[in-house]
C-alpha cells in the first residue's frame, strides 16, 4: 500500500489542496493506521511551530489612520522632487560653469564665453564671472563678481496670527542675493509661542530639540496628552539668516505637519529627513506603551545639509 | 484600488509587522517598515496587492539587514530592547522566561535556510500556497515540501537550544 508523502499531509492540513484531493486522503487515512499516525504527528509538528512562531509575534498595537500614511508619502515625494531638480540645477550650473571658466582662461575662446555668459546667465546659486572680456582675458585671471543685494520677501502667511520668527533680515542686515526667501510655517489652531527664555512653555531647556551654538527665536508648542511631551517647533537662526524650523513630536504629527509646509513652499524650502528622538511613554490600561517621535528640520538649504543638521540636534 | 490598498492596510497590517519584526527584530523598526511597505502600496497600486506586499516587505527586510550589517546596528537593536519597558505589569520571571524563549525561537529561526525561513514566515502571515509559490519562485507542490522540511528544523533548532540550556543549568 502507497502512504500519502509528508509533505502532502502538511498541504493537507493547511487547506492548500482540492477537495478530491483531501477526500482521497481521508478515505486513505480511515483504512491505514500507519498515515494516521503520521497526520497526528505532522499535525502536532504544525500546531507546535505555529505556538512557537507566536511566542515571538510582538506587539502591535491599531495601524496609524491611512490619512497620516499619505501625508508622510506626499512629504517624501515632494523631498525626493526637490533633491532632483536641486542635484539638475547643479549639475547643469556646474557644466555651464565650468564652459565659462575654460573660455575665460583661453583668450581664442573668450568672446564666445561672452556671448554665452550674455545669452544664458548662469543660475544664481554657482554665479560665473560677467565681467567684460577684457578683464577675463587679463593675466589675472577670471574675476568673480558679487550679484546686486536683493530683499527677500515674505511668501507665506500664518493661518492663525502666530507672530513668526524675523527669519532673514533681524539682524539689521540686508538679506543678500542667494538667501532664500522667508518662509513662515503654517499651523492650524492650538500652538502657542512660548519664551524659549522662559524654557519653552513648560519644557525644561534641556527638552528642546536644538542646534547648538544657533540663537532661538522662538519656539511654539502644542500640548499632547496629559503626561506625554507635547509636539514642538523650535525655530534658530541659522548663520546663512534662514531660518530653521525643528519639528519634534509623534512620527504621525511631524509627517503630517511637514506635508503641510511643503505643500506650496518655495523653491529650496524643505525638509530633512524625519529621524528618531528619544521616545516617549503613555500610560494605557495596558501598561506603558512606547510612543514613537521622531524630529526633522525644516529650512532653505541643500537637502544634505538639513540632515546634517538634524542628526546633531541636541534632545535629552 | 486605493479602498482595496485601505482594506488591506486594515486587515495586514499586524501580519505584515509580524513577519517584517521575525526578520528585523526590532518592533518599532518592523512598524516603520510595515508603514512603508503601504505607502508603496498606496503609491503603486499593484495589481495582486496581497503577494506585492509581503515581496516588497521582504526586500525591504533585507535591505534593513544590510544596512544593520554596515553599521553594525544590530547591537544597538539588542540593548535597546523595548520588550521590558512595554509590560511592566508582567513579573520579572515571567519576562525573563519570555525573553529566553524569545531568543530560542530567534536562534531556531536563523539555522534555517533562508528560502526555509521565508516560505516559513509567508506561510504563518496567512499567505496560501499559491501566493507563496508565486512570491519565492517554487513550485506549488515544492511548497509543502518546503513548509514540511522548515517546521521540523525549526522544532528540532528549537529543542536542541532548550537542551543545550538545560545542561547549561544543571
Amino acid at each position: 500500500m502507497r502512504h500519502i508523502p509528508n509533505e502532502e499531509l502538511h498541504a493537507y492540513l493547511d487547506q492548500a489542496l482540492s477537495r478530491s484531493q483531501c477526500i482521497e486522503i481521508e478515505t486513505h487515512i480511515a483504512r491505514c493506521a500507519h498515515c494516521r499516525d503520521t497526520r497526528d504527528a505532522t499535525a502536532a509538528l504544525r500546531d507546535r511551530t505555529t505556538a512557537l512562531l507566536a511566542a515571538t509575534a510582538p506587539r502591535v498595537g491599531a495601524p496609524p489612520p491611512l490619512h497620516t500614511l499619505l501625508a508622510r508619502a506626499e512629504a517624501k515625494r515632494k523631498t525626493s522632487w526637490m533633491r532632483r531638480a536641486i542635484l539638475a540645477a547643479s549639475f547643469g550650473g556646474a557644466i555651464l560653469a565650468g564652459w565659462g571658466m575654460r573660455a575665460a582662461l583661453d583668450p581664442h575662446d573668450a568672446v564666445a564665453a561672452a556671448r554665452l555668459v550674455q545669452a544664458d546667465p548662469p543660475p544664481r546659486a554657482l554665479p560665473i564671472p560677467q565681467t567684460p572680456v577684457a578683464d577675463r582675458v587679463s593675466t589675472d585671471g577670471p574675476r568673480v563678481t558679487s550679484p546686486e543685494p536683493e530683499q527677500s520677501t515674505p511668501v507665506r502667511l500664518a493661518a492663525d496670527g502666530l507672530s513668526q520668527p524675523e527669519a532673514t533680515t533681524d539682524r539689521g542686515a540686508p538679506a543678500s542675493a542667494g538667501a532664500p526667501a522667508k518662509v513662515s510655517l503654517i499651523l492650524d489652531e492650538g500652538w502657542r509661542n512660548s519664551d524659549p527664555a522662559a524654557g519653552g512653555g513648560g519644557v525644561a531647556p534641556g527638552m528642546l530639540p536644538t542646534y547648538p551654538g544657533l540663537p532661538v527665536t522662538e519656539v511654539q508648542v502644542h500640548d499632547a496628552a496629559p503626561g506625554q511631551r507635547p509636539l514642538l517647533i523650535v525655530s534658530q537662526l541659522h548663520e546663512s539668516g534662514t531660518t530653521l524650523y525643528t519639528v519634534e513630536g509623534p512620527a504621525d504629527r511631524v509627517a503630517a505637519i511637514i506635508a503641510t509646509q511643503l505643500t506650496g513652499a518655495p523653491a529650496g524650502f524643505q525638509s530633512s529627513d524625519p529621524s528618531r528622538s528619544p521616545p516617549d511613554y503613555v500610560e494605557t490600561p495596558a501598561g506603558y506603551r512606547r510612543t514613537h517621535r521622531v524630529l526633522a528640520v525644516l529650512g532653505s538649504l541643500p537637502f544634505d545639509t538639513l540632515n546634517a543638521i538634524a542628526q546633531r540636534i541636541v534632545l535629552r | 484600488m486605493a479602498d482595496e490598498i485601505e482594506r488591506l492596510y486594515q486587515t495586514m497590517y499586524t501580519s505584515v509587522v509580524r513577519f517584517l519584526y521575525r526578520k528585523v527584530w526590532d518592533e518599532d523598526r518592523a512598524e516603520d517598515l510595515a508603514q512603508e511597505v503601504f505607502i508603496r502600496a498606496l503609491a503603486h497600486r499593484p495589481e495582486k496587492p496581497r503577494a506585492w506586499i509581503f515581496a516588497v516587505a521582504a526586500n525591504l527586510a533585507r535591505d534593513e539587514a544590510r544596512a544593520a550589517v554596515r553599521r553594525k546596528r544590530h547591537l544597538t537593536l539588542l540593548t535597546n530592547d523595548p520588550v521590558t519597558l512595554s509590560r511592566p505589569m508582567a513579573s520579572a520571571s515571567d519576562m525573563v522566561e519570555r525573553d529566553e524563549q524569545m531568543a530560542k525561537v530567534h536562534g531556531a529561526l536563523d539555522a534555517l535556510s533562508e528560502r526555509d525561513r521565508n516560505v516559513l514566515l509567508l506561510w504563518d502571515s496567512g499567505l496560501s500556497y499559491t501566493e507563496i509559490a508565486a512570491q519565492t519562485g517554487l513550485a506549488v507542490g515544492a511548497v509543502g515540501t518546503t513548509l514540511a522540511r522548515a517546521r521540523k528544523r525549526l522544532v528540532e533548532a528549537y529543542d536542541k537550544q532548550e537542551a543545550e540550556a538545560s545542561a547549561a543549568h544543571s
